[in-house]
């Protein structure tokens, strides 16, 4: 017996539900993988982008400030020399009063922290600028180039020299100018989201971050989303240049942490909707399944009941959808064989039945024909008797069908297969002649043998037999009037058999009759108008006669003389009209009759025609 | 010398760098003691002083990130706040403000009042439109109390240091400029320059107004004293104990200690035996001052509505330095 699914049937439904769900999950992951791979190539590519936008920006930068430093200190030597061009009187003391004035304002509101002024030798002669910037902690570079490098120690500072001659002292003389590169110059250097130091054999000596704080010295950014790539750009050719390092901030739409974390919730999410959405449609569907399949393991299990497999396909296992189509399909095909099976069982049931009585009843007409035979073996004389009868009976047919009057053929496939003699005699085509031909040889033409043929075939379909008079003709032209009636004798070899009697005489005789019948019938109908029209004649002047008779006889008018003679006159003069009649219509009789009698009279032919 | 802290021994050092006029100025005195005594070091800090020629130079340093402190006047900050209020004010330093004007020697005879001074080229610390030091605001008010007009005089930088100054005045570029101790003593010394008019010195009082205002104070701006508390509050510890132990010390040993000599010397002695309450003992920020500094920031700006409107309050960040009436 079929049970109803329990909890330990549902466990391939789970695992088909697992099943699933881990392969969302699988292209969910998949999905995520691919769009997190595009976003690091994306942020990549725009970092290093980034990058290269912001090398080229600070390689113009730096080179800008060098060329404004280059211009400043060449501006600069040339305000020195015109300050001091009217200083040949005084005394060296007196032109470096007169120097340190014209720098204190120079220095306030140039880039240069402080100036020196020597031989050419590296003798100093002067020098002004606060006392940190030690000129002997400065390490110069390339000094008779014009510009170089120097740093102080004591100021932890890096400075571009820039150096050119003037005239001092009333002597050819090297004026050297000292550009601090702080935190100032780099503050100038606005670049978005960069910050900048300034290194030093190894030291930051500047930063654009301004607090003193080495919170930034590793370049490295608090902000989980943010990277910071690392940018080195040597500020000019010199081997001793200070190095720009810049630490440029990018902001990535999502980091790696951000986008896994996004995409575990919307996997999280996904697989939740799922559940809740979708969990109970698959496990629906897979309970369908499984009781699809359930019902095809007990139907084809060896020991299956009738109807096992066919009530697990309950209404809730049917539906509009593939699931449901398929499983009335199979409920169908189970109960189609589930009947073939039963009536094979009882088939086998009737035919065990009937093995079983076939041996009594094979014993049994065993014995009838063992009777039988010997009753025919007793009765040998009344079998030659009756083949006696069936020969006279076949010559009696034979008789029948070689008569003169009939035309008999047999026709099969439309062709004549068999005619009697009398065919020959009506239709004239010799003994035979018909035989392989159709019935079309006899019709006058082809519509007429479709039109018979047809009504033949209908009448034929609808189990009647076909009997028309037909007009055929024989075999010299003359037509005929046939007689034709046929019979079906084999539908499926479409065999039938035609009887054609020749009523042309009878037919002809059958007009004549009914021309005369007309003729007759005209007459008659001749008469009867004639006695109709004589009847208004003769009651005319009856009517004249009688009534002026009555008026006459009865006295009921007064009536003089003169119109009682008038009275009297229309009276014989109806009389005499009604006479007239009455001879005409014995005169009709007569000549009906064939007693008129005609004499020879002479009349006034004119007063005849008036 | 401060014996080295326990915390200062075998720590690493935390880098600051301050901004003040000087050297060897009244106002750069005490970072240059903080430094020679090694009070920077007992509050774990290795102070770098950079020497600016004024108060306006130190304030764009500050802005620039140059450095992360400065000693100067607290009028100038103010008047930089009056443009944003960017600089905050930790402690006090300076009481006194010896500022002088000085007049070249060879015009003794043509200058001797203040209105005589018009025509003349004046020389101030530093000539920027952007900045106003405080011997700007103390002159800017002399004039006009004097009802001498800015338009009549011409005003070329002298500078803050001994060098500048001496060679303006020896170069005759300017007539007179605004000098402060101890300064304006060498150069009365050296016979380049008379003192025409002085304030606080030797407890000598004027009439001008606010002139008891407060003079050096350490400036920082706000946005590093909010981002490091810690180092601002060393910075403060680290001014407050050189001014113990200024206090505690004679004058000569605070030469000593700066290592000063020669006339230099000389005229820094001379200060410091003149001045005692020159510089504040401990730092706190005095009401009574504020008040006068208020009164002199607002006279010397010509009681502009934005400097009546101003309170030096609002830039005070006293938490770790104290307050006294």
């Amino acid at each position: 017996m079929t049970q109803a699914p329990t909890v330990a049937d549902s466990r391939p439904a789970n695992q088909l539900t697992l099943r699933l769900l881990v392969i969302l999950l699988l292209i969910f992951g998949v999905v995520a993988g691919c769009i997190a791979l595009v976003a690091q190539a994306a942020s990549h590519n725009a970092r290093r982008q980034a990058l290269a936008e912001a090398r080229t920006y600070f390689a113009a930068r730096m080179r800008e400030l060098d060329d404004a430093w280059r211009a400043d200190a060449f501006t600069a030597r040339q305000e020195v020399e015109l300050w001091l061009s009217d200083s040949r009187s005084l005394d060296d003391a007196a032109i470096d009063d007169r120097l340190r004035v014209f720098l204190t304002t120079k220095l306030s509101h140039s880039e240069f922290a402080s100036c020196a002024i020597d031989d050419g030798e590296g003798n100093l002669l002067f020098r002004y600028g606060t006392r940190s910037q030690d000129v002997t902690d400065i390490a110069l570079e390339r000094r008779d180039a014009g510009t170089g490098w120097a740093f102080s120690s004591k100021d932890r500072t890096v400075y571009r020299v820039l150096s050119g001659t003037i005239r001092y002292r009333r002597q050819p003389a090297r004026m050297t100018l000292y550009v601090p590169i702080d935190n100032a110059v780099l503050r100038a250097m606005t670049y978005p989201s960069a910050h900048l130091a300034l290194v030093h054999n190894g030291t930051r000596v500047a930063f654009t971050d301004g607090s003193g704080s080495t919170a930034r010295a590793s370049g490295r950014s608090p902000k989980g989303q943010e990277e910071t790539a690392d940018l080195s750009l040597a500020w000019g050719e010199s081997p001793v240049a200070p190095v720009l390092k810049i630490d440029r901030d990018f902001v990535a739409p999502l980091s790696a942490a951000e986008l896994a974390l996004v995409m575990a919730g919307g996997a999280a999410s996904f697989v939740l909707i799922a559940w809740l959405v979708l969990g109970r449609w698959i496990r629906s569907q897979t309970r369908r399944l499984f009781l699809l399949q359930r019902a095809a393991s007990e139907f084809s299990s060896a020991d299956r009941q009738p109807g096992d497999g066919v009530r697990l396909i309950d209404p809730d296992v049917t539906g509009g959808d593939d699931i449901g189509r398929l499983a009335l399909r199979l409920r169908e095909m189970m109960l189609r064989l589930d009947e073939g099976q039963a009536q094979r069982a009882r088939a086998s049931a009737a035919l065990a039945a009937l093995n079983a009585s076939l041996e009594e009843r094979v014993d049994a007409r065993t014995r009838d024909l063992q009777a039988a035979n010997e009753a025919l073996e007793g009765s040998a004389e009344v079998t030659q008797s009756i083949s006696r009868q069936l020969r006279q009976l076949t010559r009696e047919q034979q008789a029948m069908l070689d008569n003169d009057l009939i035309g008999i053929v047999k026709v099969r496939d439309r062709s004549i297969t068999w005619e009697n003699r009398a065919i020959d005699r009506i239709f004239g085509h010799g003994s035979s002649g018909l035989i392989g031909k159709t019935l079309a040889v006899l019709h006058p033409d082809e519509a007429v043998d479709r039109s018979v043929q047809g009504a033949a075939d209908a009448a034929f379909r609808e189990g009647l037999s076909f009997r028309r008079q037909l007009r055929m003709v024989r075999h010299d032209g003359t037509l005929l009037w046939i007689d034709a009636s046929s019979v079906l004798l084999s539908s499926s070899r479409v065999e039938s058999m035609w009887l054609l009697a020749d009523i042309t005489e009878m037919r002809a005789t059958q007009s004549e009759l009914e021309q005369a019948l007309f003729r007759a019938e005209s007459a008659t109908r001749a008469k009867s108008a004639f006695l109709a029209n004589m009847s208004h004649e003769l009651r005319t002047p009856m009517n004249a006669i009688i009534g002026f008779a009555d008026l006459l006889h009865q006295g009921r008018v007064k009536i003089d003389e003169a119109k009682r003679h008038t009275f009297l006159g229309h009276i014989a003069d109806s009389g005499r009209h009604l006479l007239q009649l009455i001879n005409d219509v014995l005169d009709l009789a007569k000549a009906e009759s064939g007693k008129m009698e005609f004499r020879p009279e002479s009349l006034d032919l004119k007063r005849l025609v008036n | 010398m401060l014996p080295r802290g326990a915390r200062a021994q075998g720590a690493v050092l935390r880098d600051a760098v301050l901004a003040t006029p000087g050297p060897a100025s009244s106002v750069s005195l005490i970072p240059e003691l903080a430094v020679a005594i090694g009070a920077d070091r007992t509050e774990g800090l290795a102070v770098r002083i950079k020497f600016v020629s004024g108060g306006g130079v130190a304030i764009r340093e500050l802005l620039s990130g140059n450095v992360q402190f400065g000693v100067f006047g607290i009028t100038a900050a103010m008047n930089e706040n009056l443009r944003g209020d960017s600089l905050v004010a930790l402690a006090a330093v300076e009481n006194l403000a010896l500022l002088s004007l000085m007049v070249r020697s060879d015009l003794r005879p043509v200058v001797r009042r203040i209105e005589d001074l018009q025509g003349r080229v004046l020389g101030i610390h530093s000539n920027s439109l952007a900045t106003m030091t405080n011997g700007q605001q103390f002159l800017m008010l002399l004039l006009r109390q004097h009802k001498v007009s800015t338009d009549s005089v011409r005003f070329v930088a002298a500078g803050q240091s001994w060098e500048s100054q001496s060679s303006a005045l020896r170069g005759n570029a300017v007539d007179a400029l605004v000098s402060e101790e101890p300064f304006s003593s060498r150069l009365e010394q050296a016979g380049l320059a008379y003192r025409l008019f002085s304030v606080g010195q030797n407890g000598e009082s004027t009439t001008l107004p606010g002139v008891g205002f407060l003079r050096g104070t350490l400036i920082a701006r706000r946005s590093i004293v909010d981002a490091q508390p810690d180092l601002a509050q060393r910075m403060v510890r680290t001014l407050q104990q050189t001014l113990a132990w200024r206090a505690a010390h004679s004058p000569a040993d605070i030469v000593s200690a700066l290592g000063l000599s020669g006339d230099e010397g000389s005229a820094f002695l001379a200060m410091l035996k003149g001045n005692p309450t020159q510089f504040s003992p401990d730092g706190k920020f005095s009401d009574a001052q504020l008040l006068q500094t208020e009164t002199f920031f607002r006279e010397s700006l010509g009681n502009t509505p934005e400097s009546l409107r101003y309170r030096v309050g609002s830039m005070l960040a006293d938490r770790w330095a104290g307050h006294k009436p």
